[in-house]
């Protein structure tokens, strides 16, 4: 999901959100239809440090817009009114090692190296 | 600082510390509505603000799972008002501690022997307070060493606490339906997994091991046969907690660096490891002098 091509394939997006059971077999279309469209739009903007070889974590526009998108789903109505507990359980401590690592790294001002820890893995073999 | 001797177990003395804590906040809206009436420029952060003071005093003697719980709130920077990250930050660090009678108690009960006799010197004043335990230091063989030491009665208040905390939950994060008990049990399960001491320093000598290879990262060496339930013995390491770091760095190389590390470490978790250990919450790292 942090390819950017396997986010805008419509269909490996939605077979995607029924393995991570964000998207339930029982769920009503405009259920899926609501929910595929708020979990694109968070994904694609959560996974963006992954599209580029150097992510600058001290980019106030990305977190202004985490920042705007949580307030958004915060205060819609039609969400409050459907069921919000979607997505496996491994979601609850996965999400929170990524905002608080976000986070961190936003208090850093740090500007990363995406992908040297595969480097580091390999050359360890 | 004041210690305390005793931690309030019973589910009814908690739950009437939480009431006490619901009623006050209720006072802080009544209060914030009669000032809005004669000075229409109180703002909703003052009010917060209040709130969220009213709520820390109330977890904060609660120690153990509900303390655990305001340091996760604290981690949704985007999700709570600021006034509320501000407090629930200091969770992390200011816990009145166990007075020095009922640390022994507790070497007695799972080592047999006093800190005395383990240990070369030690400190019988906490220097430091997490959420479900606290610190003392220690040498052995010259070594300065770090002794983490249980709050008793933390296991088993989890279940009950949780109870406690989980209306309040649902509402806040919209939770509804008859599978919202699968997300209760994963924080219930985690819970009781932090309070198995045996598991951490197993766990840790691990991730030791297979994260050696990530540059200017350091792990503490553990020492397993001066550990067990209740208490950890590992290596002291010196440092400045990374939250009090940021707040003063101008090298941003040196920020780079450290980022850097971070992010090798965790993605190395994630991708390599598949699985994740310790919390990103700044209180959890400390800086060294060489910029590791």
């Amino acid at each position: 999901m942090d390819k950017p091509e396997n986010i805008n394939d419509a269909e490996i997006f939605l077979e995607k959100m029924y393995e991570l059971q964000i998207l339930k077999p029982e769920d009503a279309e405009e259920e899926v239809d609501f929910f595929s469209k708020l979990f694109h739009e968070m994904l694609s903007l959560f996974t963006q440090p992954f599209h580029s070889e150097t992510f600058d974590f001290s980019d106030t526009e990305f977190f202004g817009k985490i920042a705007a998108l949580s307030d958004k789903y915060a205060k819609d109505t039609e969400l409050r009114k459907m069921n919000g507990n979607r997505g496996s359980k491994h979601f609850l401590y996965m999400n929170r090692t990524f905002f608080g690592l976000y986070n961190l790294l936003n208090d850093l001002g740090a500007r990363v190296n995406i992908n040297t820890y595969k480097i580091d893995s390999l050359s360890k073999l | 600082m004041k210690t305390i001797d005793n931690i309030p177990t019973g589910k009814i003395s908690r739950a009437t510390k939480l009431v006490k804590t619901g009623v006050k906040v209720g006072g802080n809206y009544l209060k914030y509505y009669g000032e809005k009436l004669v000075d229409g420029s109180v703002t909703k952060d003052k009010l917060n603000a209040e709130n969220a003071a009213d709520i820390y005093d109330g977890l904060k003697s609660l120690k153990g799972s509900a303390l655990k719980v305001a340091q996760m709130l604290s981690m949704e920077k985007n999700i709570m008002p600021k006034a509320y990250v501000e407090q629930f930050s200091l969770a992390q660090f200011s816990v009145p501690p166990l007075s020095a009678p009922l640390v022994r108690k507790t070497f007695q009960r799972y080592f047999g022997a006093a800190p005395e006799t383990l240990y070369d010197t030690f400190d019988a004043n906490s220097i430091a307070a997490a959420s479900i335990g606290q610190v003392h230091q220690a040498t052995k063989d010259g070594k300065k060493l770090a002794v983490k030491i249980q709050y008793p009665g933390v296991a088993d208040s989890i279940s009950s606490d949780l109870a406690l905390v989980k209306p309040v939950a649902m509402k806040m994060f919209n939770i509804k339906g008859k599978d919202s008990d699968k997300y209760f049990k994963e924080v219930e399960g985690k819970l009781l997994e932090e309070t198995d001491y045996v598991l951490e320093v197993q766990q840790s000598i691990e991730i030791t091991e297979a994260c050696s290879h990530i540059e200017n990262i350091k792990f503490p060496k553990y020492y397993p046969e001066l550990s067990n339930e209740r208490i950890i013995t590992m290596d002291w390491m010196e440092g400045t907690h990374l939250s009090d770091f940021t707040k003063q760095n101008t090298d941003r190389n040196l920020g780079d660096q450290l980022g850097q590390a971070l992010w090798d470490f965790y993605m190395f978790q994630i991708h390599e490891l598949r699985q994740v250990h310790a919390d990103p919450h700044p209180g959890n790292f400390l800086v060294s002098k060489k910029g590791e």
